[in-house]
């Protein structure tokens, strides 16, 4: 395994490397002190995996992990040629902003944490370094036999892997799986005689009953105005056009391809004005009045309401389970429940039987790029060759295990017992990848913004159905145009 | 004394040659805004007229992005009224507050009393102001903020509210934020303006039968009008483009009733990738700052000795 | 009518004076109050009581902030004396060149100068970053003092230029009269003169480099050059927000400042000497 990873090493660096670094790369490995020219230099910014500043556990440490360092460290053993420098990056900035602005001065770290839906943006830039080739080439750190010896595509799970594709291609890798739920106070539940909802109807009526008691229940995150207010809005829609709708946009019910969208917009198959679209609007306005009154502008950290029994529902993502886990002060019992069902009860569109929610999120954990900076650097073969050793299933699973926050995206590596099920259900259902109407996703940020205020103007009583569903409709308009133009598709 | 007031006749280069020491006092300075200031606002600016994102090729657009702004962008026009009123109680407070401030300070007689209060109203600054804008959320916080708390305390339930989440109150809550909006520097530039006026003229003029306020109204306060001109000049500057309130607050929200030029300019810069459009509001907010300024600083005399 | 006005006379409005002070004050100190409460606690007790001291205090954060901290306090005082010095020397020699000096395209260039302040700094931000990588000062301190005295600048030559023209103009007048340079004016008379107002340029000035995130963040990527604010927002993690060790470092972070701000408060209470109007 060794040595066909160095052969690899070798045949890569000879292809993209100039002749003189290619000898270097033969040369035999430093002694600890080698010289610098000899030595391929990458640099990497790890985002989550981040070591923390202390591994002793606390509460203000609730999740301390430094194992993208022991990772490292055996890596220098497999490849003591490159060096692997890794920064700190400050949060509270905007990380895309920051992004920006590094790829245009060039100097981003060759290794870096970017979302799929961003790569997309940045398609025609070529800032994002295509790994199509690499991921149709074996992994040289995986035995044969094994899943990623033929191909490092084959350790990814196939289905969330699928949407990252775009133009035909992997622009990044995708290494976790992230669901949402509905977090519940249980205790509280019991003592108003209340069980976990299973229909949308079910639901309203919780909130109902907590509402008769001064509470308003369906606390939780909220987006920025271009993503959704809630993920649950998208899985009622996604319930909402089932029946109609998706098989007319989506006829293979795979992954819906934004060429898909793009042309079911332009060949008025999804069109806001619709009935189904109508539905979806009115349906998801009727929770309205059980959310906090400041659902629009809350801090992003919806946990401390749902911690100070302030608010009895909290939905959120798979990151919340070691915040609860870890908070000592939690005194009361909480459970999950996965987004209720919309039946006939609520809506005359679903279909029979109801068809479950999508899950939402899926391949949105862990997602890391490699700059095109690397091929001008030389040290393109390096940061790929790194990236296949931290896909081998026991190291990925060293370093995700130790944080927790998400469900592997590559093939045997185990999975944490509290997260069997969403698991089972993103990598074996369509989930999200399904889901064509999650604006920010499948649309862009430009057509979301304006969608999103949209909505919260209906929402707010601030715009009238008919109003909103015009708005609406011109960003449908407006963006299949662009993006067709763009792709130079022909729907 | 020709050296002084040069007058008219004299000749361009020879009243230029006699200015050399003022040019010279200015090259250092000026050779540093020309690299570090002059270009990159200069490429800022000037891709106003391209549609572009950075990364890929600018298409030349020449008004078109002023045209849509204008024409099309109902957000920027909204933008555009939520930060005059903004800019206008900002320009309004610090002026107000400030000179009460530091009247206060600069009539205070006792010299510790001074020394005190003045280190105490500098000392909030210390913080930075994204620490501000988190406390000022969590006090307008809907539940648990203490504004509401000290309501229902007083036995005024029925005002409280989701200050910031209501689309009526958000833009007041807001504007409204930092009370007493005592700002430390503000005040440090008045005094400093106070403390130019010698001390004899007072005196005496008190000595003439002049009470404070009459001192005040005739005499200190024609002479800081240059220091208030500049404070009306400097939060103009910072109110129209201020964004990182709106930004920390509201995000613009609820349904844009926040929404300021400086946020939108940001948002399409690095949300949506157009730093051409992007661009063009911030030549249209650079120019609106321009005109303002001018007004100020040539239209509103200034009193001096 | 009393020779000595100060004594009785302005004991009782003192107390006035000093109780509205008291109150304003206060009030606008609650803030670093709350910091102050907030720095004690941990994350689970921030969640649950945001504002109010809570028990057990939690002295550690202070011990993990000052951890951290140390890393960078030298790298943020380089910086921002660096740049409160060419800020203060390059501004003021400017200011007196604006204020005092007349030349042709006197008033133009200032307004130029004084435009600057008016481009929008999310125009700017990019064109910079390239500009100093080109420079190859990424990296480097000379990536954040270079564009920070370039900036700085700007504000102090307007505040100082204002300043000086409030100064009475015989002072300048009767200088020259006596045969002194244009030299000699700016070093003799407008600076010692213009001691306070330095002093207000220059707290403003390190005010606005020391919290600076956006900009190190950008251009300083080795930890070993960064700066206290950046450096303590590195330590974040993903899904928490550690509030209580961010408000301690940041708390440990401004005591450099307050001990600036004592200091310099004396130059604040002098006000022009009563000869100085007859030089």
């Amino acid at each position: 395994m060794n040595v066909s990873r160095r052969a690899f090493l070798q045949l890569a660096g000879m292809a993209s490397l100039s002749g003189t670094l290619a000898a270097c790369a033969l040369a035999p490995a430093p002694g600890g002190d080698g010289d610098a020219a000899e030595v391929a230099e990458l640099t990497a910014y790890w985002g989550g995996w981040t070591p923390t500043q202390s591994q002793e556990r606390g509460e203000d440490n609730p999740i301390p992990h430094d194992n993208i360092l022991q990772v490292l460290e055996a890596y220098q053993d497999v490849a003591p040629n490159t060096a692997v420098e890794w920064i700190r990056v400050p949060q509270g900035m905007g990380f895309r902003e920051w992004t920006v602005a590094q790829q245009n001065a060039g100097t981003i770290p060759h290794i870096t944490p970017q979302a799929h839906w961003h790569v997309k943006d940045d398609l025609d830039k070529s800032w994002w370094q295509e790994l199509t080739p690499f991921m149709e080439a074996p992994n040289p750190h995986i035995p044969s036999g094994e899943a990623g010896s033929a191909r490092w595509v084959d350790q990814f799970f196939p289905i969330p892997t699928r949407e990252t594709l775009m133009r035909d291609g992997y622009h990044n890798l995708v290494f976790g799986l992230i669901t949402t739920f509905f977090y519940y106070n249980v205790d509280w539940f019991e003592e108003l005689g209340l069980s976990s909802p299973s229909t949308y109807a079910e639901f309203l009526d919780v909130c109902q009953a907590f509402l008769d008691e001064g509470v308003r229940a369906y606390g939780g995150w909220t987006g920025s105005i271009s993503d959704t207010d809630h993920w649950y809005r998208l899985q009622l829609g996604g319930m909402v056009f089932a029946r109609d709708i998706e098989p007319l946009v989506n006829p293979d019910r795979d992954n819906a391809s934004y060429e898909e969208v793009a042309c079911a917009i332009e060949n008025q198959i999804y069109v806001p004005d619709s009935d189904q679209y109508r539905e979806w609007l009115r349906l998801w306005k009727m929770n309205v009045s059980y959310r906090p009154q400041d659902w629009t502008t809350r801090a992003t950290d919806s946990h401390a309401k749902f911690l100070t029994k302030k608010e009895p529902i909290m939905e959120n993502g798979t990151w919340s389970f070691p915040r609860l886990l870890t908070d000592p002060l939690v005194d009361f019992e909480w459970d999950t429940f996965f987004a209720p069902l919309l039946t006939s009860d609520s809506s005359s569109f679903v279909t029979d039987p109801p068809t479950p929610a999508w899950p939402i999120g899926g391949p949105v954990g862990d997602q890391m790029a490699i700059a095109t900076r690397a091929e001008k650097d030389g040290v393109l073969a390096q940061a790929v060759d790194l990236m296949q050793f931290i896909s081998v299933p026991d190291n990925l699973y060293s370093i995700q295990s130790e944080i927790g926050t998400t469900m592997p995206n590559v093939k045997n590596v185990p999975v944490d017992p509290r997260f069997q099920e969403p698991f089972d259900l993103l990598t074996t259902q369509i989930g999200e990848t399904q889901m064509f109407i999650y604006e920010e996703v499948k649309l862009d940020a430009e057509a979301a913004e304006p969608i999103g205020q949209a909505w919260r103007a209906y929402l707010l009583d601030h715009l009238s159905q008919d109003d909103a569903v015009a708005a609406i409709t011109e960003s449908f308009d407006a963006y299949a145009e662009r993006f067709i133009e763009r792709e130079g598709l022909t729907c | 004394m020709t050296s002084l007031h040069p007058s008219r006749r004299t000749a361009l280069s020879q009243r230029i040659w006699q200015g050399r020491m003022g040019y010279l006092m200015l090259a250092p300075t000026m050779i540093m805004l020309a690299v570090f200031m002059y270009y990159p606002a200069f490429l800022g600016l000037y891709r106003s007229l391209f549609d572009w994102a950075p990364g890929l090729d600018a298409d030349w657009v020449g008004a078109g992005n002023f045209v849509k702004l204008f024409t099309k962008d109902k957000v920027f026009q909204q933008s555009m009224g939520n930060m005059l009123q903004l800019s206008l109680w900002y320009v309004l407070s610090t002026i107000f507050v400030s000179l009460f401030v530091a009247i206060l300070l600069h009539r205070m007689i006792s010299y510790r009393l001074k020394f005190f209060f003045r280190f105490l109203t500098i000392l909030p600054v210390v913080i930075p102001g994204i620490v501000l804008l988190m406390l000022w959320k969590f006090i307008y916080d809907a539940t648990v903020g203490p504004l509401n708390m000290l309501l229902i305390a007083t036995g005024l339930e029925q005002w409280t509210r989701a200050w910031l989440a209501d689309p009526n109150t958000a833009l007041y809550a807001v504007m409204l934020r930092n009370f007493p909006w005592v700002d430390g520097v503000a005040i440090l530039i008045l005094l400093a303006g106070l403390q130019v006026i010698p001390s004899e003229v007072i005196e005496s003029a008190r000595i003439d039968g002049a009470n404070n306020w009459r001192i005040l109204w005739s005499m200190e306060f024609p002479l800081i009008t240059g220091q208030i001109k500049l404070l009306v000049v400097l939060t103009i500057m910072w109110g129209v483009q201020e964004f990182t309130a709106v930004f920390a607050m509201t995000q613009g929200g609820p349904i844009n009733k926040t929404m300021v030029p400086g946020m939108w300019m940001f948002w399409n810069a690095f949300s949506i990738n157009k730093m051409g459009y992007a661009s063009a509001i911030g030549v249209v907010l650079f120019l609106l700052t321009l005109v303002l300024t001018l007004i100020n600083m040539k239209y509103i005399s200034t009193q001096e000795f | 009518m009393t020779a000595h006005p100060s004594t009785r006379r302005f004991r009782a409005p003192d107390i006035w004076r000093a109780l509205a002070l008291a109150i304003l004050c206060g009030l606008s100190l609650l803030p670093l109050v709350m910091a102050f409460f907030i720095s004690f606690k941990t994350i689970p007790q921030f969640a649950r009581v945001p504002f109010l001291p809570t028990l057990p205090l939690h002295w550690r954060n202070y011990v993990s902030a000052w951890e951290i901290v140390r890393m960078f306090l030298f790298n943020s005082v380089f910086a921002s004396g660096l740049t409160v010095i060419g800020v203060l020397a390059l501004g003021s020699l400017a200011a007196y060149s604006f204020a005092i000096l007349r030349y042709p395209g006197r008033e133009f260039l200032f307004y130029l100068v004084l435009a600057l302040m008016m481009v929008p700094a999310t125009l700017t931000l990019i064109p910079s970053f390239v500009l100093v990588k080109n420079l190859s000062l990424l990296n480097t301190r000379w990536s954040l003092i270079l564009p920070w005295v370039a900036s700085g600048q700007v504000f102090a030559i307007f505040i100082l230029r204002t300043y000086l023209q409030s100064l009475p103009k015989e002072l300048f007048d009767a200088a020259r009269i006596d045969g002194a340079s244009e030299w000699q004016g700016y070093y003799k008379i407008a600076l010692p003169m213009s001691k306070s107002m330095l002093g207000v340029t220059a707290i403003l000035n390190i005010l606005g480099t020391w919290n600076n995130l956006i900009w190190p963040a950008l251009t300083i990527s080795q930890l070993e050059r960064q700066t206290l604010t950046p450096g303590l927002w590195s330590y974040q993690v993903e899904n928490f927000t550690r509030y209580g060790f961010l408000m301690a470092g940041l708390l440990i972070g401004s005591v450099p400042l307050v001990i600036l701000f004592l200091f310099t408060s004396r130059w604040f209470v002098e006000g022009l000497t009563s000869g100085a109007i007859k030089v």
